[in-house]
């Protein structure tokens, strides 16, 4: 049974929206590779961060040297002009991963706030698979129970047993992209001194080392093993982001109300660490176009008289399309409550 | 023989265990709220976070520091948001008889630093593959009592402060917290190199380092006395087993303690190891940090009412962070500016307010903390000790510094015949049989006496030195 037709009657808008985020407090996206840091020489024993050396390209080798891991930002490679380029950027499953999350703490009994994570592949063998598929069927014929509408935006592959063969699993209608401007010669902060050298590695973000140091909680010394260090985007710098809904609901509206008030409040935070205050980030610049078919739900709520975006465009004639504020936004979003 | 009192103190762990319940038991403690409080640090005595320390050799194996700039990001001396949680975590985990975190699982034996390896905390396989490599004396108990070892059994029950700030235990076993702490940055202006030194030994630390040893009974109690072989014959080796507790130190004009440190008449170091002071910028007495946020996620409000309680410990409890907290730096308090609440009315807010500034005056009165239903989770030795360790008072002449290295200090060697005059008849025979001689805390304490009767020895046994220190009666009085 498969309870999700989310395009039973075609596509018939799309919802797109674009924000300019800015980094209120440092974001940490982890690529799970390692750079390669020295703080001072072997032969100091006190002092710290002087004559600071960082290595990425050689970063391998230089660690298996005694240098010391800097747990790296995440980082993507592309061919620009037929070469090969390296820079850091902000995942969008990352963003989107943190947008799927807070929506599924806020519209789901936190009993149920589980009940759609799909097993590891080892652990399947040990499950009462038919068990959990009743659980989930239960879960969404509960009228009180929100997951549809999540799983319906988000998507989700519930198929945890490949012989069933109408398997829980939903397209999902949201695509979201993230972007840096491609700016090189940005900054590596570190407080200490640097001993002379050329910073190697992507560099088209603010970035810095942090360096942790967890203190024992019995003895107040330095926990053995403890000292780490990473990599962050530092707080000030910029990205975009830019989704799209195919056929946008009220409880989509409901739902990007929920994200970016609570995204400019602080509560909604992206990346790791945010126990320690980071991934706080502020949408500077937020603009939506909203295209829809004459025959949609919405459009006989909207104004008439505001500019077709469509004109000129592939959707000429079949759709047209709106720039809306955010306020407009939701201002259609209470017309339809 | 007249000595100041011990930098630092214990809150000894209690007999009870923590308070364990799954994250719905947590939780059904229902009023769930989410939010953000604003606050500032104020720092009552200077406050240092190290970022750059410049050191420079001065000899073949001589390194000295020249000045220890504070911690900055970008420029801006900020303290971490680590530091902050660190310190709340820490006192809550004293305060509310909760697991010990963060723990050093062994201490390897190793030559110069750990005559005898140790392990706090381990499992059985742990215990067995250390056992293979010699470096650990497994016939030690494990230090750390093992009801405050962090660990999630099949039960999936946690301490309050797992609960509140997290945890991550191994590989697949983390519990996310539901306290998030930002950097408080501090104005550049409020910062001064200029004013306050820290002191330290020429190529040695204090004590020989603040980590914990089993080869004395001042970071742990008594457990037996051994005959070591060594190149002079048998001598007697005090073995510690048992950690005394949680570490916290005391309050202290810090001018007065550096002072103290550096006239070598008063403070005695050995000549290749003189006393130095070098300085260090720190965020000056008076003087604030910008506003920072601690938020919480979906706590229920009798739990909140802990964490504010912990933020505000009354007036005379009160927080130290930083580098050289032994030496008087770091005291602080928190400074409450503005709150928020999600999703809640602006009657619900004021309310809330309300609440926020009687837990902050509440002073630990069990009538005005009763509505809030915190006592059921505090445990009311650890509050005393904790009373007693942080209390602040600026105009206390007391002086608290570490043993010295030699005579009156944790160095001097016991010789096998001056333990031999102490021992009775059979406990002698024990030790020259066995070559070691458990003891119970009883029998160590009046050991480690005459001992220090005899002037060997002195800083052996933590209470013991603690108990003969100058001002220690002023501590025993400081009562909630």
């Amino acid at each position: 049974m498969n309870p999700n037709k989310p395009f039973i009657n075609g596509i018939q808008g799309t919802l797109c929206g674009t924000w300019d985020v800015k980094l209120m407090t440092p974001l940490i996206i982890r690529h799970g590779s390692k750079a390669a840091w020295q703080t001072q020489p072997a032969s100091d024993k006190k002092g710290r961060n002087q004559a600071l050396r960082f290595s990425w390209f050689d970063a391998q080798r230089k660690i298996e040297n005694d240098w010391s891991e800097v747990t790296d930002f995440n980082y993507h490679f592309s061919v620009i002009e037929d070469q090969l380029a390296v820079h850091y950027d902000v995942s969008a499953s990352s963003i989107r991963g943190a947008l799927r999350q807070w929506s599924i703490k806020n519209m789901i009994e936190q009993k149920d706030w589980n009940t759609f994570d799909v097993p590891k592949k080892d652990d399947l063998t040990q499950i009462n698979i038919p068990k959990y598929i009743e659980k989930a069927i239960a879960t969404l014929e509960d009228q009180r129970n929100r997951w549809s509408d999540i799983l319906s935006l988000f998507g989700c592959a519930y198929d945890l047993d490949p012989k069933i063969s109408d398997p829980l699993a939903w397209l999902g209608r949201l695509q979201l992209n993230t972007s840096i401007p491609i700016k090189e010669n940005k900054t590596l902060d570190v407080q200490g001194s640097w001993a002379s050298q050329t910073i190697d590695g992507p560099n088209n973000i603010n970035r810095h080392v942090t360096v942790r140091n967890p203190l024992d909680r019995v003895s107040a010394a330095a926990k053995e093993g403890g000292l780490h260090q990473f990599m962050e985007m530092s707080e000030g710098e910029k990205f975009k982001v830019e989704f799209h809904i195919l056929n946008p609901s009220k409880v989509d509206l409901e739902m990007l109300e929920l994200w970016v008030n609570d995204i400019n409040a602080g509560y909604l935070r992206f990346g790791a660490l945010a126990s320690q205050g980071r991934g706080r980030v502020e949408i500077q610049n937020h603009d939506y176009k909203l295209f829809i078919s004459p025959s949609s739900p919405l459009a006989h709520f909207l104004d008439q008289e505001k500019t077709d975006l469509s004109t000129g465009s592939l959707f000429e004639g079949i759709w047209r399309g709106y720039q809306l504020s955010f306020n407009e936004l939701m201002d259609l979003y209470s017309t339809l409550k | 023989m007249s000595h100041n009192l011990n930098p630092f103190d214990f809150v000894y762990f209690s007999e009870t265990k923590p308070i364990l319940k799954t994250r719905e038991e947590w939780l059904s403690y229902n009023s769930l709220l989410t939010g953000y409080l604003e606050l500032k640090i104020k720092a009552l005595y200077p406050i240092h976070i190290v970022g750059e320390q410049k050191a420079q050799q001065v000899g073949r194996n001589d390194f000295k520091i020249n000045q220890s700039l504070f911690n900055r990001r970008l420029d801006k001396p900020n303290i971490p948001s680590s530091t902050i949680r660190g310190v709340l975590r820490s006192f809550l985990e004293a305060l509310c008889n909760c697991w010990a975190s963060q723990l050093t699982p062994l201490y390897k034996k190793e030559f110069k630093k750990h005559t005898t390896g140790f392990r706090a905390t381990g499992t059985a396989d742990e215990i067995r593959k250390s056992r293979e490599t010699r470096e650990i004396d497994t016939n030690l108990p494990l230090s750390l009592p093992e009801r405050f070892t962090p660990k999630i059994d099949d039960s999936g029950k946690m301490d309050l402060c797992s609960f509140l700030f997290g945890h991550v235990l191994e590989e697949g076993n983390a519990n996310r917290g539901r306290i998030i702490i930002e950097d408080a940055f501090i104005n550049p202006n409020f910062l001064d190199i200029n004013s306050f030194y820290l002191p330290d030994i020429k190529d040695s630390a204090f004590m020989g380092g603040p980590k914990p040893s089993a080869s004395s009974w001042w970071y742990q109690k008594p457990f037996e006395i051994r005959l070591r072989r060594t190149k002079f014959g048998d001598s007697p080796q005090f073995v510690g087993s048992g950690f005394w507790g949680r570490k916290f130190y005391y309050h202290q004009n810090p001018i007065n303690c550096v002072n103290f440190y550096k006239d070598p008449r008063k403070w005695q170091t050995r000549s290749d190891h003189p006393v130095y002071a070098f300085p260090a910028e720190t965020l000056l007495p008076e003087n604030e940090t910008e506003m920072f946020r601690l938020q919480f996620e979906n706590v229920p409000r009798i739990l909140l009412n802990i964490i504010l309680l912990a933020l505000f410990p009354g007036d005379k409890i009160k927080h130290k962070m930083g580098y050289g907290k032994a030496y008087g730096f770091g005291s602080f308090e928190f400074k409450y500016v503005s709150n928020d609440l999600r999703r809640k009315t602006s009657d619900e807010k004021i309310a809330f307010e309300n609440d926020v500034k009687a837990l902050m005056n509440s002073n630990w009165d069990k009538a005005k903390l009763d509505k809030f239903g915190v006592f059921n989770f505090i445990d009311q030795a650890n509050l005393g000790a904790l009373y007693r360790i942080l209390y602040f008072d600026p105009s206390s002449q007391l002086m608290f510094t570490y043993p010295p290295f030699g005579n009156g200090g944790f160095l001097t060697s016991v010789r096998k015949g001056e333990v031999n005059e102490i021992l009775q008849e059979n406990e002698n025979n024990l030790l020259y049989r066995n070559k070691r001689l458990p003891v119970t805390l009883k029998r160590a304490k009046e050991i480690a006496e005459e001992l220090y009767k005899m002037k060997k020895r002195p800083a052996l046994h933590f209470e013991v030195y603690k108990n003969q220190s100058i001002g220690y009666n002023k501590i025993i009085e400081r009562k909630l």
